[in-house]
């Protein structure tokens, strides 16, 4: 595995009907909002744990996880790891083979980083070790104005003191959905960080497929689907270099009263101009369309090919 | 001398207050050990090893909140953990923290800081130049935390001049020691929301407070901070049609 030295810069594009994609659990679970700006909020760690259940799903350990169902803690988990492998290494003496043993194992270390009880040789302070992930994504927003679906109460029943003779009883709940959301996220890959956890171009790769299968994947319950990937846009650069927030580039022909991805059209000509006043910096463009979403002008691969030809990779599903 | 002026800018912000425990509090604008933090991962200086090189002393630096700000509060599930083990989210437990997160005026615009940032070392003003200019940072920037990442733009080199008048309209934010030493007056306008932070000032080479907090006063609606009295302060010279009016954290 050859360590990830490049850095690369993500533009992730879902859309969430009639779905709860984030809730806010000081607000009765109502989807994470701005109210003032009336746009969806979501945070950077709903998209990580729909990444991480799919890694898991597809049987890459996981570092943040339950382990087959059953508590295990993270000291026993790490033993466990070195075990299987007949070593028997003590967690507050660790060599740099050991930790990169550990680090070869657990893909979302690698990824996002995590606080380990480890310590590495003759480290005097603190009883572990903080890996900062050369993966961050930044929140996301929905790029058009939101409504909340009206009527959203539910009926549950509830089956109880039967022996009382009392019968049954019933409460309500909510089930707060939103009618319709495109949500953006912008992500940053370090290549400078990906040293400190190892993470390499096969992951980087897997990170792709992750983003675009996890959420169809692993939005599972109830409230969660409807969602549904996109547009994924990641940019490789060959030297440290960052371009900034992407979705200041990308605009909707509409962004009110949308109920559905046929509603609207959307605008990439300001990022394909930045893409291409930087084309000597670009190493390689990796993109995923989906065939239901409106581009300005077509697909934004067809239209970067003119100029980045053979630096286009489409990926697929 | 020779300063540099950079745009420290992102989506979103969060720089924690550091007396609030159960919730995460954020302040409307980065602490000095927030900024140096900043510079030294631009410089790719590995975590606690820069702390007495950027000391009070060796440095000038100050702020110029550029854009309208305004604050939301959401909250998170973190991992509840008595003990280091448990981080792996083992015990399946949360807990809720409420995280108060900075926004731009307008989701479309950008959280932006104008910084100002000069060094007795003349190596590392070069350093820092070339990296910004040429977008080379070693630790990419983010602002406060890691899931808000930021960019850096280069502004440009300034001249700065030590300047006295009794009417000042200031482009930086202001220590509150500094105007109680001076018997200064803030002067009132409309359209002005003047904020006062309690903000850590330096650390000493094992992450320890150094210096005691200090209070800042910053305006976050328009960026210009109006003062009365005697005031010393910096003029900072770009070009002939881009000068600001500072005083820096330092002072």
């Amino acid at each position: 595995m050859g360590i990830y030295l490049k850095n690369s810069e993500i533009l992730f594009l879902y859309d969430a009907k009639l779905t709860n994609p984030n809730g806010d659990p000081d607000d009765e679970n109502k989807p994470r909002m701005d109210y003032e700006k009336e746009i969806n909020l979501v945070s950077d760690v709903r998209l990580k744990r729909y990444i991480r259940d799919y890694l898991e799903s597809q049987g890459y350990e996981i570092f943040v996880a339950k382990v087959d169902g059953e508590t295990v803690d993270a000291t026993e988990r790490l033993k466990k790891l070195f075990q299987k492998e007949g070593k028997n290494v003590n967690l507050n003496k660790m060599t740099k083979e050991d930790i990169n043993f550990l680090l070869s194992k657990l893909i979302d270390v690698r990824l996002f980083g995590a606080t380990m009880p480890i310590k590495a040789g003759e480290e005097e302070k603190g009883a572990s070790s903080t890996f900062t992930g050369p993966i961050q994504f930044t929140w996301g927003y929905s790029l058009n104005k939101v409504e909340l679906v009206t009527s959203s109460s539910i009926t549950s029943t509830f089956a109880g003191r039967d022996e009382g003779g009392k019968g049954q009883y019933g409460t309500f709940g909510k089930d707060w959905r939103l009618y319709y959301s495109l949500i953006a996220f912008y992500g940053i890959i370090s290549g400078y960080r990906a040293k400190y956890t190892n993470l390499s171009e096969e992951d980087v790769k897997l990170l792709d497929k992750a983003l675009i299968e996890a959420i169809p994947q692993m939005a599972s319950t109830r409230s969660k689907i409807g969602q549904k990937p996109r547009f994924l846009l990641r940019i490789e650069y060959d030297r440290p270099y960052f371009l900034g927030d992407l979705r200041n580039k990308i605009k909707l022909n509409k962004d009110e009263n949308l109920r559905d991805i046929q509603d609207f059209e959307l605008d990439l000509s300001l990022l394909k101009d930045l893409l291409i006043q930087n084309l000597e910096k670009i190493e390689k463009i990796y993109i995923y369309e989906d065939s239901e979403l409106k581009i300005k002008d077509g697909k934004f691969s067809d239209q970067l090919k003119e100029k980045f030809k053979e630096n286009i990779v489409n990926l697929s599903i | 001398m020779r300063i540099l002026v950079f745009d420290f800018y992102g989506k979103m912000a969060h720089f924690r207050k550091f007396y609030t425990n159960s919730s995460s509090l954020s302040y409307y604008f980065p602490p000095r050990t927030t900024i140096i933090g900043l510079i030294a991962g631009l410089l790719g200086y590995e975590r606690d090893t820069y702390y007495e090189l950027f000391s009070p002393e060796n440095t000038k630096i100050t702020l110029s909140i550029r854009s309208p700000l305004r604050k939301i509060i959401q909250m998170i599930n973190y991992v509840w953990a008595d003990d280091v083990k448990y981080l792996n989210a083992s015990k399946g437990q949360h807990t809720q923290v409420p995280f108060e997160i900075i926004f731009p005026q307008n989701i479309k615009e950008n959280v932006c800081y104008r910084i100002f940032f000069f060094h007795r070392n003349e190596d590392i003003l070069n350093a820092l130049e070339e990296k910004i200019k040429n977008y080379t940072f070693c630790f990419p920037p983010y602002l406060g935390v890691t899931e808000f990442v930021g960019n850096i733009e280069f502004v440009g080199k300034g001249s700065m001049e030590k300047n006295e008048e009794n009417r000042v309209i200031l482009d930086s934010i202001i220590s509150v020691d500094y105007i109680k030493n001076r018997t200064i007056n803030l002067e009132t306008y409309p359209g002005a929301q003047y904020i006062k932070e309690k903000m850590p000032f330096s650390f000493d080479k094992y992450r320890m407070l150094k210096d005691p907090p200090r209070e800042y006063i910053g305006e976050i609606k328009t960026s210009k901070i109006v003062l009365r009295g005697k005031i010393d302060y910096y003029k900072i010279k770009i070009n002939e049609s881009t000068i600001y009016n500072v005083v820096f954290m330092e002072d």
